[in-house]
């Protein structure tokens, strides 16, 4: 928030008081000058200032000229208008960018890092094994990567997962628009200091992608950015999933290794012994903070000699189910914040003192989801290194029987983040895909919605929030059990089943997701329906979203 | 005194077509907005003369692109006015100033009652409780209390709907309801 500065009963000015400043005829003079606002003859603001005619705010002219021609943002044109004081140039630039309709509520993606000159096969937590050749990635100039880098995966298998990416899913076809029915969709991203690699690969990749469906009309698709639409590639192979020995840098391994070990149980130097040479001491488990939520969340300055266990990025997220919190914290000037271990392991207080008035907030640490990956990477690597110390460990003391003990709340959200796939409906096929090229690739079959029996009627749906009508950004619909999203924009058609189940949702101008009531698509009469939604903010939708899709 | 003859909102759209042809056609235009335009800018930014400057600024694009207006049957007071605030948070981001909330104490008591907290009514409360607010949040009391705008008009300027700007209103004003003031 910016800074704000108030006053009060100060700007009373009557109308002879503006009159002096009225000047008409220079108004008009500048327009006869230059009908066309511009740079050159840019802003008298810019002159009273002392910034001379040579100075052009380009970019903030340009800005407020592109705000007034061209005020909506297209995901398939951006259309650049720069001015100089004779014309106006029009650029367009046809490229398209995959953006998350929520940005915060995009799907995640999984991050490995891999020696470029090996090769390896990687497994997903979902179980998508990834087999990658040696020498297969180079850089923008054709240059071999070598060394560490970064494999970013993404995979989509169902309807709320589409939507969150905000990938599309319309396909052309000879003129005939159609919606993909998806058996299973990646992304698959290749980067080497944090800077893409480039999406030509050397070798071929080949992505054994799971999924629910096993269905032979499938076909693999690419979608090429540059043109902003999916492209044919091949006929989809389904291969039959076979239990493999598990692997290095298989995801799953660490969740299993985090939920039955216990180091704390490994016993340190035994004071009586001191004379003997110096013992390994038990190493320490890395800890992996949550993802940040879209939930309230304090950023504290903390002794970092203090908490080590702590990452220096991590903010502190309240735990609303023990401590009762109202947004009106963050309003008052506190006299001191300060950090203190909680009870429990994993939580902490976030003590606030104001006068005699002390409240203890008991929260969690939790991080940002743009340090999410960067620090997922880091934590693969500490939990490789956590491994061959313990190996020696263990090879110098006698062998102590586990006791299991009570994970942390951060420990057992990070594994629900990553068990959320393990526990959902079993993945009984996988579909291969052979790749050259890094983006996203789905394996889907196009489907003319109108046509089938997915759904045949139309209506023009209006939308309320506490029976106020509210504006909207975009629709979407799911209609029965059918791997389809259907969407549209403000003021579209809405798609739907009569016979079938509807989940439909909304994003609204605040960003967050409103969902329709199921019932109110049951006898709807003429072209238009009003729909009383229930809005959620932030992971509260999609949470909900995916509890109403696995009903149907 | 100052005379400045009012004239309906077709009439208005009537000049502003003739000013297409002809810019100098916009001068009653010109005359019967500018005060209204002048406070509109004054009020948040508290200098006359960089105010003198933006509202030069404001009816100079408002003529260049008249053929961007749309009519829709209201005065095209609150299209100047929407011109007005774009080119105020231009200015925001281009000289890094502090955002200025003019508030009168009369305007303070009706929103006090409004919003039923009698914290309100204090000042001090009243910052405290409007630094709640985003700024959108805080641009549409401002609009409502301070200005006396309609729901259309602020809906106009805010480029959203009516209801939509009645259903943001009830939010900023429920988050000044419940404030607390220490």
């Amino acid at each position: 928030m910016k800074s704000r500065k108030y006053i009060v009963d100060e700007n009373k000015l009557n109308a002879s008081e503006t009159e002096k400043f009225k000047d008409f005829d220079s108004v008009v003079n500048r327009v006869n000058a230059n009908p066309n606002p511009g740079p050159e003859n840019g802003s008298q603001l810019t002159k009273a200032f002392g910034l001379g005619k040579g100075f052009l705010l380009v970019a903030a002219l340009a800005v407020a000229v592109w705000y007034f021609v061209f005020k909506e943002k297209t995901p398939t044109n951006e259309v650049v208008v720069s001015e100089t004081a004779d014309s106006i140039m029009v650029e367009q630039e046809p490229t398209y960018e995959i953006n998350a309709p929520i940005a915060n509520l995009d799907v995640d993606y999984e991050s490995f890092v891999i020696n470029a000159q090996e090769d390896v096969t990687l497994t997903t937590a979902r179980k998508t094994e990834i087999t990658i050749k040696k020498n297969t990635f180079q850089d923008s100039s054709g240059n071999l990567a070598t060394g560490d880098l970064t494999i970013k995966f993404r995979e989509f298998h169902d309807p709320i997962d589409v939507f969150r990416s905000g990938i599309p899913m319309q396909y052309d076809s000879a003129g005939t628009n159609y919606t993909f029915e998806s058996a299973g969709m990646f992304e698959l991203i290749a980067e080497q200091n944090g800077k893409p690699l480039s999406k030509d690969f050397k070798e071929e990749v080949v992505v054994d992608l799971v999924s629910k469906n096993g269905d032979k009309k499938f076909n693999n698709y690419y979608f090429d950015e540059d043109k902003g639409e999916w492209e044919f590639k091949s006929k989809s192979e389904v291969v039959k999933i076979e239990e493999k020995p598990k692997k290095r840098n298989d995801n799953t391994d660490l969740i299993n290794e985090n939920l039955t070990f216990n180091s704390q149980d490994l016993v340190d130097v035994n004071p009586k012994d001191s004379n003997k040479e110096k013992e390994l001491r038990a190493p320490t488990l890395p800890q992996f903070p949550s993802l940040l939520s879209n939930k309230y969340a304090f950023d504290v300055d903390f002794n970092k000699k203090e908490f080590r266990e702590l990452n220096d990025k991590v903010v502190f997220q309240v735990d609303e189910s023990v401590s009762k919190f109202s947004v009106a914290y963050y309003d008052v000037d506190w006299d001191s914040v300060n950090l203190e271990r909680g009870d429990k392991k994993g939580k902490y207080n976030v003590v606030l003192k104001k006068g005699k008035k002390t409240i203890n907030v008991v929260c969690f640490p939790a991080i940002p989801k743009k340090e999410y990956d960067r620090l997922m990477v880091q934590y693969n690597k500490d939990l490789v290194q956590y491994r061959e110390r313990l190996k020696k460990y263990n090879e110098t003391k006698k062998p102590v029987r586990p006791r299991n003990r009570r994970m942390t709340t951060g420990e057992v959200k990070v594994i629900n983040t990553l068990n959320e796939f393990a526990t959902e409906a079993k993945f009984p096929y996988r579909r291969r895909m052979r790749i050259r090229r890094g983006g996203a690739w789905n394996t889907d079959h196009p489907l003319n919605v109108r046509a089938t029996t997915v759904s045949s009627n139309i209506v023009r749906g209006v939308f309320t929030l506490d029976n106020k009508e509210i504006d909207i950004r975009r629709s979407y619909n799911v209609v029965g059990a059918r791997n389809v999203l259907m969407s549209a924009g403000i003021n579209a058609d809405i798609v739907y089943s009569k016979t079938k189940r509807n989940l439909m949702w909304v994003i609204t101008e605040d960003d967050n997701i409103a969902i329709a009531n199921p019932g109110d698509f049951r006898d709807i009469q003429g072209d238009t329906r009003v729909f009383a939604m229930t809005e959620y903010e932030g992971m509260d939708g999609i949470d909900k979203l995916k509890s109403l899709m696995k009903r149907k | 005194m100052i005379e400045t003859k009012v004239i309906n909102p077709e009439d208005e759209y009537e000049i502003v077509k003739a000013s297409l042809k002809n810019p100098r056609e916009f001068k009653l235009l010109y005359d019967m907005h500018y005060h209204s335009v002048f406070l509109f800018v004054n009020n948040r930014i508290n200098d006359v003369n960089v105010t003198a400057e933006i509202v030069s600024d404001v009816f100079y694009k408002a003529i260049t692109k008249l053929n961007s207006f749309v009519f829709k049957g209201v005065s095209i007071k609150s299209w100047l006015y929407k011109i007005s605030y774009n080119e105020l948070m231009m200015y925001y981001r281009n000289h890094k100033k502090d955002r200025t909330i003019s508030i009168e104490s009369e305007s303070v008591i009706v929103l006090a009652d409004e919003c039923e907290n009698e914290n309100l009514r204090d000042i001090n409360g009243l910052k405290k409780a409007l630094d709640q607010l985003n700024d959108e949040e805080l641009s549409i009391i401002e609009m409502k209390f301070f200005e006396k705008l309609s729901h259309r008009e602020i809906a106009e300027l805010l480029e959203i709907s009516e209801s939509n700007a009645k259903v943001k209103m009830h939010r900023a004003m429920t988050k000044l309801r419940s404030s607390i003031i220490k």
